[in-house]
């Protein structure tokens, strides 16, 4: 939803995100408004205090659903057997799996 | 390698090796894929498929063709390939 917005500055092109740039973002079924006619309906707001809602959120403000994946590189490589046994032959990417994190904390 | 060619090989150490340098093989190729040109990883690949290879022909030689890709001439005189064990029965020394 918030993608309608087309004043975000991670935004590389300033249109709303809907798969066209005419003005068919502005209509309710976007929610944001693109002028700022009403402020009020450009934000969602999730009122909910539960789950992950009511925590401190590090990245608030930060645009949402925007993801990064580091570059690999070619170091720390494991033994085959090692490999093997631990899923991956990257040290890198062997990372512990304790069922928790994000809203499991 | 030599002692191997001397003594009938254990089917189980064999089968732990292949499949060890069969997931090595797996890993880098998934890396090659976003990396093409690395050269280590590049180098990695060729070493472990090299030894995947060697170690499915030495396993054809005493046990049958594990892959289609060893079902060859020299393994047998005869079709062996149901006569192996299959992949979930236990292989045994």
């Amino acid at each position: 939803m918030q993608n309608c917005r087309n004043n975000n500055p991670y935004m590389r092109r300033a249109n709303c995100g809907c798969g066209n740039n005419n003005n068919s973002c502005n209509s309710n079924s976007c929610m944001a408004n693109n002028d700022g006619r009403n402020p009020s309906m450009a934000v969602p707001v999730y009122r909910e205090r539960s789950g992950c809602s009511d925590r401190d959120d590090a990245l608030d403000g930060m645009p949402i659903a925007m993801a990064y994946v580091p570059w690999q590189s070619w170091r720390h490589i494991y033994e085959a057997g090692k490999g093997f046994h631990r899923g991956t032959i990257f040290e890198e990417l062997d990372l512990p799996f304790k069922g928790k994190g994000g809203c499991n904390v | 390698m030599n002692e191997m060619q001397n003594s009938k090989p254990c089917r189980k150490d064999l089968l732990m090796q292949i499949g060890h340098a069969s997931f090595a093989v797996d890993d880098v190729k998934l890396y090659l894929d976003t990396h093409p040109r690395d050269q280590e990883a590049l180098d990695y690949f060729y070493e472990h498929n090299k030894k995947r290879n060697q170690l499915l022909k030495e396993y054809a030689k005493y046990y049958g063709p594990l892959t289609v890709d060893t079902a060859v001439p020299s393994c047998s005189d005869r079709w062996n390939w149901i006569n192996e064990p299959w992949p979930w029965q236990e292989g045994g020394c």
